[in-house]
């Protein structure tokens, strides 16, 4: 049955997923796991072909798929028209609906009709958003739209919002997991949700996907699944503060592996650029020193977050290479850091008193000796504090990467309470992980300086 | 090498119709000067009127406007003269040492030779202790320049010149920016380098030094040499109104 002329047989395909949609998907003791994750592993095996998760993040999985850098989502993403008029969806894998949840201690919202002059939030372009506005004027509330399902929950117990419009699976597998909310109104049958591919591409893929569901729901695979995410969904949560930290561990270790190798790579070459143009800025050639100056400006004058996304979705489109998040990541992190450092080496020549050039070329050094002998020494060990700085501004910016589904410590984090909901107490962890990562790069540049800066 | 020039070998410094401006500024405004070899030039006058600026052209610390000035046979504003090796020939000392912080004192003296490698490190070494022992500072070799004193780093910077062996020296106000008490100091080192024979031209403030020490002395105001001659008749009857103004005042 299947379309097109391709087989799928013995390829890999790389599917771009949410990083935390519980019980769709989420990590569990590190792996990411759910009934999306099952349902597509399930039909993988049964077509034969192999997939490469990806966990990007609803939003940036979408993005990841119109520049092509996935080739298809599977993010618990409801069929809507708008996304058909993009994507190509498979038949309905999944029959979903909106339901509001409330506070545990909340005695005072029952229903809508108690949500006047009130906030609730709902997440980015979901169908519990676009069902909460569509009749937030009819009871009169506002709609603030978050990213994570965590988040969400977090801000209705903090008292930020009074309720939350979320698919009910999603809700229902947070309530059991102890998220301290409770439904108060009846599910709005809705939105079904589907897989998608880009608009005309990946048709074996689509077709593929078709047949294997049609297999596992004519097989019973399929009940099983959703039995296994939606009958008891009181997994193991760890049950203490100790337990969370344990549990955690081993995720936060890779994550924060990935920070410190992401942002010593990235300073690396950011030296390196802030060298060569933090020179350039002090030539007395115009066109080098506009060159410089014009770097400088640019990844200065510019958001990291917004590089971060042009690298990893807007350069693929634009070029057609397929870029790692590696890659976009190091980009991103050495070209911002570069700019900065470039100031960094141009103030601390700067600052080296002009007598020293002359007296050095007055003996018959060349511009080139001289620096590298007399100038570069003396900038540099001006420099080191500032540099210094830098390196743990770019330690903590690593962070951002995780707009982009990076690795890295704080995405690590995110995953983590995603699943378990225990938000304060996993930030809290990640918190002080940053804070002795910082303390312990921070004394050990001390030393250094102190070693080789006499 | 390449642009020996014309004159006797008599003469080791040749300014020609110098001009020197800094944009609209006009600093100096044609200046001609010979100095003969183991002559010891003393230049004087106002502050302003371009005593620094003309030091500074000879080994082209400054970029000249238009004129030529030769030093020891070569022709500095010869674009294709390598100015590293001309100023290989003449020392400078500045008015605020400008030692180098990072490196000890002997180190200070080594960098030239050893760099354009002219010596090895133990010969540069040996060279700098023998610099320093003239100077009367062998014991300070290890020391930083942070823990002289001013008369100290200004002979150090001294010695520091006279590494590449020069056949000419140049001093900018030397003295300028030491405690009265280091002045003579510092006067010894210049007054015995003189007695040596060394071609020297120096911007002072110091009129007894320029009468004791010099050969001639120029008096320089408005970037013109508005008077030159021997210490004792420029100092004893200036002929210029502009000289007899400028040393009633300073003497």
């Amino acid at each position: 049955m299947a379309q097109g002329s391709e087989s799928v047989e013995g390829k890999t395909y790389v599917i771009g997923t949410d990083t935390t949609f519980a019980p769709f998907e989420f990590r569990k003791d590190g792996e990411l796991t759910g009934i999306d994750m099952d349902i597509l592993q399930a039909i993988a095996e049964d077509q034969g072909f192999k997939v490469e998760v990806r966990s990007l993040g609803f939003s940036a999985a979408l993005a990841a798929l119109s520049s092509n850098q996935v080739d298809g989502v599977i993010a618990g993403m409801s069929i809507t028209d708008e996304r058909k008029d993009i994507y190509d969806f498979s038949e309905p894998y999944f029959e979903s609906g909106v339901q509001m949840a409330v506070a545990n201690k909340d005695e005072d919202v029952k229903g809508y009709e108690d949500l006047e002059g009130k906030t609730v939030v709902a997440k980015t372009g979901s169908e519990g958003e676009s069902y909460a506005k569509s009749i937030s004027k009819k009871y009169g509330f506002k709609v603030k739209s978050l990213d994570q399902s965590a988040t969400m929950y977090e801000s209705v117990k903090s008292g930020s919002a009074v309720a939350v419009f979320d698919d009910y699976p999603v809700l229902a597998y947070g309530i059991a997991q102890g998220n301290g909310l409770k439904t108060v109104t009846d599910k709005v049958p809705g939105g079904s949700y589907g897989f998608a591919v880009n608009k005309g591409e990946n048709t074996a893929l689509l077709a593929a996907f078709n047949d294997g569901l049609a297999e596992l729901k004519a097989n019973g695979e399929y009940q099983k699944i959703l039995d296994e995410y939606l009958a008891d969904p009181s997994a193991a949560v760890p049950s203490n503060f100790f337990d969370l930290v344990a549990k955690s561990f081993p995720a936060l270790m890779t994550g924060l592996w990935h920070t410190l190798l992401v942002t010593a790579i990235s300073f690396a070459i950011a030296m390196a650029l802030g060298l060569v143009f933090g020179f350039l800025k002090i030539s007395h050639n115009i066109v080098l020193r506009g060159i410089a100056t014009t770097f400088v400006n640019i990844f200065r004058g510019t958001p990291l977050l917004l590089w971060a996304f042009m690298f990893y979705f807007g350069l693929p489109q634009l070029t057609g290479w397929e870029i790692s998040v590696w890659t976009a990541g190091v980009l991103t992190l050495s070209l911002n850091a570069g700019a900065y450092v470039a100031e960094i080496v141009r103030g601390g020549i700067q600052s080296v008193d002009p007598g020293q050039l002359e007296a050095s070329r007055s003996l018959g050094l060349g511009y080139g000796k001289s620096m590298q002998k007399v100038v570069v020494p003396q900038a540099f060990k001006m420099m080191t504090p500032s540099l210094i700085n830098q390196l743990i501004i770019s330690l903590k910016d690593s962070s951002l990467l995780l707009a982009i589904g990076f690795g890295e410590l704080l995405y690590q984090g995110q995953q983590i309470y995603a699943a378990n909901f225990r938000v304060t107490e996993t930030l809290l962890i990640v918190g002080v992980i940053y804070f002795i990562a910082i303390m312990a790069l921070t004394k050990l540049a001390n030393y250094a300086d102190r070693r080789f800066n006499k | 090498m390449s642009a020996v020039t014309e004159q006797s070998s008599q003469v080791k410094i040749q300014v020609k119709d110098l001009h020197k401006s800094f944009g609209s500024n006009n600093v100096l405004k044609g200046i001609d000067i010979d100095i003969r070899e183991g002559e010891v030039v003393c230049v004087i006058g106002p502050s302003g009127s371009g005593k620094s600026t003309l030091l500074r052209c000879l080994n082209k610390l400054e970029d000249i406007t238009s004129g030529k000035v030769v030093v020891d046979g070569f022709d500095v504003t010869d674009p294709k003269v390598d100015i590293n090796e001309v100023r290989r020939h003449v020392g400078m000392v500045f008015q605020h040492f400008n030692l180098f912080p990072h490196m000890s004192v002997a180190e200070n003296i080594m960098l030239a030779p050893v760099e354009l490698k002219k010596m090895n490190k133990a010969q540069a070494r040996e060279r700098a202790l023998e610099l320093l022992e003239r100077v009367g500072l062998k014991d300070k070799a290890d020391a930083r320049p942070a823990s002289l004193s001013g008369g100290q780093k200004q002979r150090v910077a001294i010695a520091r010149a006279l590494a590449m062996a020069p056949g000419i020296m140049l001093f900018d106000e030397a003295t300028s920016a030491l405690d009265p008490e280091m002045v003579g100091e510092v006067l010894q080192v210049i007054k015995e380098l003189a007695e040596s024979g060394m071609t020297m031209v120096l911007v002072t403030h110091e009129m007894g030094f320029a009468r004791e020490v010099g050969d001639r002395v120029i008096f320089m105001a408005d970037g013109v040499v508005c008077e030159e001659g021997e210490p004792e008749q420029l100092f004893g009857n200036p002929q210029q109104e502009r000289t007899r103004d400028f040393l009633s005042k300073v003497l």
